[in-house]
């Protein structure tokens, strides 16, 4: 059980990697999702004949390279070098070996190798990909640890497109009771066949090939490529060793629906509690906050649900909230989206740019916020939102704020 | 930082003669669960959890009152392997995935659908690890009740019998060691824990090796004399 501990320390980010369809690192992240590009290509990396849906946000070797992995066709890099290297960068920005930091990862393991093990057990052959080895989720977390010396635990988030929100929530909780002072977390998808099957025979991806969210007519989901890692540490450590913090987690949340296996509770109950629960730990009322990172699927129960929610949380100040979708540019990166949409979200603070909702046409009556459509657009937010919900009604939400504007930079 | 206590606790393993003289042996095959099919992993889960809890709405439902601060925790080394295998089985074969495996392969789902029939509101998290997934569980229990999350976690532990990719893995890391052994079939176990207490770490169990990593937990059970099969 854990010890027990008095301190309530704040919890900061002072490092970060990131890929996504648009490559290797944060500018990549500025020219494809802030520059309101869609990520989506055809899928190359595995048939798509058999599938309604046809194109992804897929890493095609385009933008800057992502350190470590091949770029040739039919190739989909690991996991475990997505992870690689966004920790590497991380830990380099940071400036810190982050020795004996716990490793929480959101990933529910790397299944690019799964139809070859089927395939060589189906024709009487011996496995011997490797990949296989990371189908087991903890494994990728157990191996990043040990290839950069990091400390325990080593654990993998497996609650779906929840998971790396919760990773960053639960390392920023070790952080704030004393029970780490750094903490790596992040996750990680890459877009394999396995689950882009499974997805469109749950008819949950868009047959257009764009992803519309919160526009009228909009057609569901598209999957993309993505990772994210973060280095989360007191601020306490970073004063003490020199490193500037990009930004506070001031506050996480996460609660359920009970509602539904997959839809969303129509009225986003359960996506306003783990919101105001955030803001709650932040010390924020909601006019404070400045941009909302929106979950922002692109189907039609899960973009009026969070609006709804989003009407719950904010009441009267909801007009003013500019609220965007980036999976319109990045693809739903499923276990990694969590993480890869807090690293946009402190971009969208530090450069004071809140990036937009692409593909939007129309206005749905049941999505009446400002979704920042079709541009960037300059902000002076020092705080903001980014919303996660996963299937069974579970919701997550993350407060990030510039350093030096939250409740306990005075204390 | 709060310390917790067990306030109820089940486990289940199947019925059979292998399962005979263990805690939480089923006295016949599990039912099973409206909307999940192939797989055992979600109906064992929700035999566990409404063992543990109590029938949902009945005097004896330990969430009453407290579903809206009732949080679950979820640990399991592979997941559904069932489910996920059996998609990636057809996909080789040709054959179009089924709509079903869609939503049930997400360890969420079956939550979901228990936080629906308690009325659980709280915090949901699922880890996977293969080094003492049991204390990292009641470790992240512990926590949530530290942080005010919640006044009440079920933690669940749940593996279902290894496959053969399952096998294939863990020949191989467990060669590499650090990885805790598993079940010997199918097993799960689900603990109540609330504020308060002198707290309760994860003993080293070296009864019940058929539960694999997931004894320490049938030991809390078997240790505060508490439900352990039906």
């Amino acid at each position: 059980m854990v010890a027990e501990s008095t301190t309530s320390d704040v919890v900061v980010i002072t490092g970060f990697g990131v890929v996504t369809a648009f490559g290797f690192g944060a500018d990549a992240v500025r020219d494809g999702v802030f520059g309101g590009r869609p990520g989506f290509v055809p899928v190359s990396r595995f048939d798509v004949t058999p599938f309604h849906a046809k194109k992804a946000a897929t890493y095609e070797g385009g933008g800057p390279r992502i350190p470590g992995v091949p770029v040739k066709p039919g190739y989909t890099p690991t996991q475990a070098e997505v992870l690689y290297a966004c920790t590497a960068e991380a830990l380099r920005m940071a400036g810190t070996d982050a020795a004996g930091a716990p490793v929480l990862i959101g990933t529910n393991g790397d299944h690019s190798a799964s139809r070859s093990f089927w395939t060589d057990q189906a024709e009487g052959r011996g496995p011997e990909d490797p990949r296989t080895l990371d189908s087991m989720p903890g494994r990728l977390a157990e191996t990043l640890g040990t290839a950069f010396g990091l400390g325990r635990p080593r654990l993998a988030f497996v609650n779906a497109c929840v998971a790396s929100t919760n990773a960053i929530a639960h390392g920023a909780a070790l952080i704030r009771r004393g029970l780490a002072d750094t903490v790596v977390c992040g996750g990680a998808y890459l877009v394999t066949e396995d689950v882009f099957a499974k997805f469109d025979s749950g008819k949950a991806l868009s047959r257009e090939g764009v992803v519309r969210p919160f526009s009228a007519g909009r057609a569901g989901l598209l999957q993309g490529d993505g990772g994210a890692v973060l280095v989360l540490e007191s601020a306490r450590r970073a004063r003490a060793r020199g490193a500037e913090p990009l930004a506070e987690v001031a506050g996480w949340g996460m609660a359920a629906d009970a509602y539904h296996v997959i839809k969303p509770h129509p009225r986003g109950a359960g996506l306003a509690r783990a919101a105001d629960t955030a803001l709650r730990r932040a010390g924020l009322t909601p006019e404070r906050i400045g941009y909302v990172n929106a979950h922002g699927t692109g189907t039609p129960l899960n973009d009026v649900a969070e609006t709804a929610a989003l009407h719950r949380i904010f009441g009267a100040h909801e007009p003013q909230v500019p609220v965007s979708s980036t999976k319109s540019s990045t693809g739903h990166m499923l276990e990694a989206t969590g993480a890869v949409e807090a690293v946009i979200t402190l971009l969208a603070l530090r450069d004071g740019v809140l990036p937009p909702t692409i593909g939007f046409r129309e206005r749905d009556p049941g999505c009446d916020l400002d979704y920042v459509p079709g541009e960037a657009r300059p902000s002076r937010a020092t705080h903001a939102l980014s919303l996660n919900a996963a299937f069974g009604g579970v919701n997550a939400a993350l407060v990030l704020s510039l350093p030096g504007n939250s409740r306990r930079d005075g204390a | 930082m709060t310390t917790s206590l067990v306030a109820a606790g089940a486990c289940r393993v199947p019925w059979g003669p292998a399962a005979d003289g263990l805690p939480g042996a089923a006295p016949a095959e599990l039912p099973g669960l409206t909307g999940f099919v192939l797989s055992r992993f979600n109906p064992l889960i929700a035999d566990v959890v409404v063992d543990c809890l109590g029938e949902p709405g009945s005097p004896h439902d330990l969430t009453t009152g407290r579903a809206d601060r009732t949080a679950i925790v979820l640990a399991t080394t592979y997941g559904d392997t069932t489910t996920s295998d059996v998609a990636t089985q057809r996909l080789v074969a040709g054959q179009v995935h089924s709509p079903l495996l869609f939503f049930q392969s997400v360890t969420t789902s079956v939550l979901g659908h228990l936080a629906r029939q308690y009325g659980i509101t709280g915090p949901i998290s699922c880890i996977s690890t293969g080094a003492d997934p049991a204390a990292e569980a009641l470790t992240l229990a512990d926590l949530l009740l530290a942080e005010d999350d919640a006044d009440q976690v079920l933690v669940v532990g749940v593996e279902t019998a290894a496959n053969e990719r399952v096998d294939w893995i863990h020949e191989r890391v467990d060669e590499q060691g650090g990885f805790g052994p598993l079940p010997y079939g199918d097993a799960a176990v689900a603990l109540l824990l609330r504020r308060g207490g002198e707290g309760t770490a994860a003993p080293k169990s070296r009864s019940w090796p058929q539960y694999g990593w997931l004894a320490p937990l049938v030991q809390l059970i078997t240790d505060h004399d508490l439900r352990s099969s039906k």
